[in-house]
């Protein structure tokens, strides 16, 4: 009554101002639950992945890109393996091998080339080729 | 320090484009019910509403990846989303007569003064509706959201002297339009 008695003795503007006054302070609804849910739903949809965990061996720097293009322990281990063999057949030759090399060097002996034989009649029909008889006049 | 106790919108904006689920619901729980509020204040329809809070925050999620730091803050920026979307709404809507306003029903067993009041806040609600879209959200922003004239105008993208004079002509015209109504409403006898 008091309220509406005050009202009455008010200007329009302040009446307003009042009036706004009460709407501002109104509680304002609260976020529906099922819309927050959607919104939720939807935040997670549109997330990008998350971020791959950093490497534990990053701050290794150049060695640890040489292990890992190596392929770890496994390439390592097939490397010296292999190391190994190479040494092995270098320094201490199976004997069909050694046997084998010197019958290859001595047959490379045998067909060394001769330059007589690589002479040859003039072909038929170049007899007077001009630059035949340059070369020949040399 | 004080990041970890309140992170920043900006920084939770960031957690969630690293991928960190529990950023989306802090920043969520942070804008939306003000969003909400907003939408609801300029349209009053809570689907309608509810429309513009998703689009707002699906496009606040779409940019976080590609967000600025230090261009704006992620919660004005939004705010602005949801306002130019309701005044997009506003101006496909039919405008609502003042009069088609229902009346409180007579057999209504609230107390006298709350019906007088709750007839004031919907001849109010019916008014705003009756404003052009800017002054409308002039009067919404500084009057029913509390926010200052400087922030309105750059939610607004004006000037402050833009805010003034939207939100006095706003006020003058809800004035107006309230005018013939204030027998109803308590005001006069």
């Amino acid at each position: 009554m008091t309220d509406r008695k005050t009202d009455k003795q008010l200007t329009p503007p302040d009446a307003l101002d009042a009036l706004l006054d009460r709407a501002a302070a109104r509680m304002p609804d609260p976020l529906p639950d099922r819309l927050r849910a959607r919104l939720l739903s939807e935040a997670l949809a549109q997330m990008p992945p998350p971020a791959r965990p950093a490497s534990a061996s990053r701050g290794a720097g150049s060695l640890a890109r040489l292990w890992r293009a190596l392929g770890g322990a496994p390439g390592l281990a097939g490397l010296t393996t292999a190391g190994f063999a190479g040494l092995w057949i270098g320094a201490m030759p199976p004997e069909p091998v050694a046997g084998l090399s010197a019958a290859l060097w001595q047959g490379a002996a045998l067909v060394g080339p001769d330059p007589g034989g690589w002479t040859a009649d003039t072909p038929a029909g170049f007899e007077d080729d001009p630059l035949l008889a340059l070369l020949e006049a040399d | 320090m004080s990041d970890a106790a309140s992170p920043s919108d900006a920084a939770l904006l960031r957690r969630y484009a690293a991928g960190d689920a529990e950023a989306a619901q802090l920043l969520l729980d942070r804008l939306a019910p003000r969003l909400y509020r907003l939408a609801l204040r300029l349209l009053a329809d809570p689907a309608e509403a509810e429309d513009i809070v998703q689009e707002a925050m699906l496009r606040l999620w779409q940019i976080a990846p590609d967000w600025q730091p230090g261009a704006a803050q992620p919660a004005t920026w939004v705010y602005r989303v949801a306002m130019n979307l309701a005044t997009d709404r506003l101006r496909r809507r039919r405008s609502v007569a003042l009069d088609a306003v229902a009346e409180p029903a007579d057999d209504a067993p609230a107390p006298l003064q709350a019906m007088l009041d709750a007839d004031r806040e919907r001849a109010l609600e019916a008014a705003l509706a009756q404003l052009p879209d800017r002054q409308r959200t002039a009067v919404v922003l500084r009057h029913l959201e509390g926010l200052s004239n400087p922030e309105i105008a750059a939610l607004m993208e004006i000037g402050v002297e833009a805010v003034e004079s939207l939100t006095a002509r706003g006020k003058r015209r809800l004035a107006e339009l309230l005018a013939p109504r204030r027998a109803d409403l308590g005001y006069e006898s």
